[in-house]
């Protein structure tokens, strides 16, 4: 081989190699995760039909000392099929305030599954429904094994399977050329082995689709080749690693995710595509035309989560992150979150004053975290995700656009994250229907959204109030580095406050916080407290008849006595709900001085009483709204002569306005 | 040019007559400061003593807001009835007043007397009372007519729509002819009323007719005349939020000087529509003259003249 041969070989290898690492392009040096479940999955849409074509290869390892005998599945599309699946009948076929189009249905067939070494199991699928009797339900799927799979050890799959993607409903499906593929593959349950969570003994956990839940799944590599026409513009979990036109119309893109454990794509022609970067996190949105003027708005936000998830919790470790910008009509596809890939929501015309924009993105981003990297299952504590990503939604909004403005400021009608999320549980209709910490398909008298995202925001703001913020972000630190890529549980949750904050507090909290969670995570009472009374009375000395030298005498109290005396005042304050948390007491006196009272809120009331020579003039219990639980800031606190102008304002504001409906009225008459 | 004349006729006419003016604003604020005192006992007993109350001073605080509501949740409901009863009451007294506005502005004396206030208001009650009824009838026909059209062209036109803009550009389509009907079938009543006293007509229905017809055949004209009214509010209305927001309502003394500024907005609005009925009554005396004008000086004008 002559040097210049060698040269051309040389150059064409060094060429290739990086192209060749490239395709099999590898994250992280190291794995994350356990890597459990493993995809490696060929699907190609049918544009037409709206329907999926896959193959796909599971690569699932034993992580118990058990014996398993059997795998289970989730074929969640099926809960799209008919009437009678189970998340159909819970949700009479309307999710997140979007109904199921007529005709759109969705659903999944396993074509066939072999193992590796060509043995058939096709005929050993059978539908189950662990959560139910609805055998209607074809949501899971248990497959008896030839040959069990040992402990540790590892068996390959292969899957082929049809879809049909239903009309945009539940977060998947398509709108006219618009796609959100999500939930779209047969995916392993978890098999949980005797300590795993609160399993007393091996299981599959493996629940079927339900109106309220999400999902559960164990971390692994996907590597997943889409197949589609040309004109379309892809986004998916993970990096783009290769993307080659086949020639007929249709190009096919592989894409490579590790140590996740889900994949959802989107292709849509239509979308914008706008590329920014975080350090080393790349940022890629995928942008209706019509609000490409928004753009900014996802981005800053994504940033603003970023560096803050960065700063209070831990790193974000994947690479890229890529927000979708759903299609006109397809808004139930919207508001979504899958492993590096987030589906947010924008309006055409919607300013600055209203961000809803930036609250979706920052709460699906939030995700990445709970539910993404700390993986708990979402069907039985949804909790863990929902509501202590929207918890960190709240403390994110309302300190990157401002404490009680940052979701709405409008012509001075102004409310914050957290005034929302507390608004929302303080005026549900029962806030007793259900403990926080109820498995997500059992709400079956309402309020799980608004007790599991909501009301946890509000607790955990509580918390945090009441433990301090440098307390709160470490057991929150803790809880993120100690259970990233695992499945946590609530358990696990309150064992790391149990442990933390003492470190900060000492026993002043008593030996656990458990009194803490009990009250608010696993009951249903309600926390509010009342200032009832404030009552001053000038001390003027005993009158009447008073026992004297064994004699009796009777006293009377002078004029001069009485302009002098000092007063006894009692502050009055009273717990009115059956929750029990420490308070403070503030207490103003004639002259501005203020005295500070601690209570521990345990009894039904408690009376401070003062013998000054100023009289209390006002007092609040709470006055800085640690409680952010407390059902009713009205009655928090008292003042001896109550403020009588802002009524007066409103008193004139209202008239003003009903003079001028009057009038407008008047035009009719 | 006759709509700009009969709108600077009609703003002429609501200054002649400020005892008019006077009395309809009375009215406006006997019917407005009951309810509003209603407001202010609900906000006193929702309130206490609470210092809550004092986030509202200089600001707004929703957490306090939405606590008002739920705590002060049934008062509010029945607060909001009250409003709606009051504002069907205003549209029903206003229809028995309008006898009474239209004596003054279409009267040729420049002197404002209650007594004649309510001899007018007297004369045409019954008349006012079949026209309103007439009226009533003919915009919820017309609206749920016009609604079920507009809301199928809506539907049509953004069936397939690929984007929201889309919604929001047929939205402000429907929506301004919804609005625009709706304000013609209101100037029509106007005119109706008008008509029934320059005319005497005894026959509501025929009266009805006559201001279709005329709204019909000098649509540009009406047009013109309503919209130098409108924009005259809507100067005032640009002023009055500037005044408003300029002094702000942080102390009591601001309080007083915008409570001042409210009011003279009030009596505005009441001026304007007093003008809208002189530049209609104008109108509609320049072009249908009475059966006395017609025989003494017939009136021809070209339905394109305005």
């Amino acid at each position: 081989m002559d040097l210049v041969r060698r040269c051309v070989v040389l150059g064409v290898l060094l060429a290739i190699i990086p192209l060749c690492l490239h395709a099999r392009q590898m994250m992280f040096k190291d794995p994350l995760s356990p890597r459990i479940a493993n995809y490696s999955i060929a699907v190609t849409l049918n544009e037409a039909d709206k329907t999926l074509a896959g193959k796909e290869r599971l690569t699932w390892r034993n992580p118990s000392r058990d014996v398993i005998t059997e795998l289970q599945f989730h074929l969640y599309l099926n809960a799209f099929k008919n009437t009678e699946s189970t998340f159909m009948r819970e949700s009479g076929g309307t999710n997140r305030g979007f109904s199921i189009e007529k005709g759109g249905w969705g659903w999944i067939d396993v074509t066939s599954m072999k193992t590796a070494d060509g043995e058939d199991l096709t005929g050993s699928m059978e539908f189950i429904h662990p959560d139910d009797d609805n055998d209607q339900d074809q949501t899971v799927m248990r497959v008896v094994l030839p040959r069990p799979v040992r402990p540790g050890g590892t068996i390959q799959l292969d899957i082929e399977f049809m879809a049909q993607l239903p009309s945009v409903f539940a977060r998947t499906g398509y709108h006219q050329d618009f796609f959100m593929v999500g939930q779209w593959f047969p995916k392993i349950g978890v098999y949980e082995p005797a300590g795993m969570r609160t399993a007393t003994q091996g299981r599959w956990n493996c629940h079927q689709f339900h109106s309220n839940t999400e999902f559960y799944a164990d971390f692994g590599v996907y590597d997943v080749d889409i197949t589609l026409p040309t004109k379309f513009v892809v986004g998916a979990t993970g990096l783009l690693v290769s993307d080659i036109e086949n020639g007929n119309g249709t190009k096919t893109q592989r894409y490579h995710a590790e140590d996740v454990h889900d994949f959802a794509w989107t292709a849509s022609p239509h979308y914008v595509v706008a590329d920014d970067r975080w350090k080393h996190v790349a940022i890629r949105v995928l942008m209706q035309p019509q609000r490409t003027h928004q753009i900014t708005r996802y981005i800053e936000s994504v940033k603003h989560a970023l560096a803050y998830f960065e700063e209070h919790v831990g790193r974000y470790p994947y690479p890229i992150i890529t927000i979708v910008d759903p299609a006109h009509g397809a808004m139930g596809a919207g508001g979504m979150e899958y492993p590096t890939l987030i589906t947010a929501g924008a309006f055409w015309g919607i300013g600055p004053e209203l961000k809803l924009a930036e609250l979706v993105t920052i709460h699906e981003f939030g995700h990445e975290y709970w539910y993404g990297l700390v993986a708990n299952n979402e069907f039985e504590e949804a909790w863990l995700d929902e509501g202590i990503n929207s918890y960190y939604e709240t403390r994110i909004m309302d300190e990157t656009y401002g404490d009680q403005r940052s979701v709405i400021d409008l012509e001075g009608f102004h409310a914050g994250d957290l005034d929302f999320s507390r608004s929302a549980y303080v005026t549900m209709g029962n806030p007793k229907v259900s403990p926080i910490a109820t498995p997500a398909w059992k709400f079956k008298a309402g309020g799980y959204g608004t007790l599991t995202y909501q009301k946890t925001a509000t607790v955990l703001a509580t918390l945090e109030r009441l433990i301090g913020r440098p307390a709160m972000d470490s057991a929150m630190k803790t809880y993120f580095e100690r259970w990233k890529f695992n499945h946590p549980t609530a358990a696990d949750f309150k064992a790391v406050f149990n442990e933390i904050v003492p470190q900060y507090h000492g026993d002043r909290f008593g030996e656990s916080l458990d009194w803490f969670f009990t009250q608010l995570i696993e009951g249903t009472e309600v926390c509010d407290y009342e200032l009832t009374s404030i009552r001053s009375e000038r001390i003027e000395g005993i009158a009447g008849v008073v026992n004297d030298n064994g004699g009796k005498t009777t006293k009377t109290r002078s004029s001069e006595h009485e302009a002098n005396a000092p007063y006894r005042s009692r502050v009055l304050v009273s717990r009115l709900g059956e929750v029990q948390l420490p308070v403070t007491v503030v207490v103003g006196f004639e002259g501005g001085e203020t005295v500070v009272e601690a209570w521990d809120g345990k009894d039904r009331w408690k009376e401070f009483i003062y013998e000054r020579p100023e009289k209390v003039v006002r007092a609040a219990v709470d006055p800085d709204r640690a409680l952010v639980v407390d059902m009713n800031l009205l009655n928090n606190s008292k003042t001896a002569d109550p403020e009588s102008f802002p009524i007066q304002k409103h008193f004139i504001k209202m008239l003003f306005w009903i003079q001028n409906a009057l009038q407008s009225v008047a035009l009719g008459g | 040019m006759k709509a700009f004349r009969a709108f600077t006729q009609g703003m002429r006419q609501g200054l002649k007559a400020p005892g008019l003016l006077l009395t309809l604003y009375l009215f406006n604020l006997a019917a407005a400061l009951p309810v509003a005192l209603v407001f202010r006992n609900i906000l006193k007993s929702g309130f206490g003593n609470s210092m809550a109350i004092e986030r509202f001073i200089e600001g707004f605080d929703y957490a306090v807001y939405q606590d008002f509501l739920t705590q002060a949740g049934p008062a509010m409901g029945a607060f909001g009835s009250l409003v709606f009863w009051v504002l069907l009451g205003y549209v029903f007294v206003s229809t028995l007043i309008a006898g009474g506005v239209l004596t003054i502005v279409g009267g040729e004396s420049e002197k404002f007397s209650l007594g004649t206030f309510f001899a007018g208001c007297g004369r045409y009650i019954g008349r006012f009372f079949r026209l309103f009824l007439i009226f009533a009838a003919l915009l919820s026909v017309t609206m749920l007519v016009v609604g079920a059209i507009l809301a199928a062209i809506f539907s049509a036109a953004t069936q397939n729509a690929t984007s929201e803009v889309t919604l929001v550009v047929w939205g402000l389509i429907v929506g301004s002819i919804a609005v625009t009907v709706l304000g013609l079938l209101i100037v029509a009543l106007d005119f109706a009323k008008i008509a029934t006293v320059r005319l005497d007509l005894r026959s509501m229905l025929k009266a009805t007719g006559q201001s279709l017809a005329f709204i019909i055949r000098r649509l540009f004209s009406v047009v013109v005349a309503v919209i130098l009214v409108l924009l005259t509010l809507a100067i005032g209305t640009v002023l009055y939020f500037w005044a408003a927001s300029a002094i702000g309502m942080d102390s009591l003394w601001a309080l007083a000087v915008v409570f001042v500024i409210q009011q003279l907005y009030v009596i505005f609005r009441i001026y304007l529509r007093v003008a809208l009925y002189g530049s209609e009554w104008a109108l509609h005396a320049r072009l249908t003259p009475s059966p006395e004008q017609a025989s003494a000086a017939p009136v021809s004008v070209a339905p394109s003249e305005a």
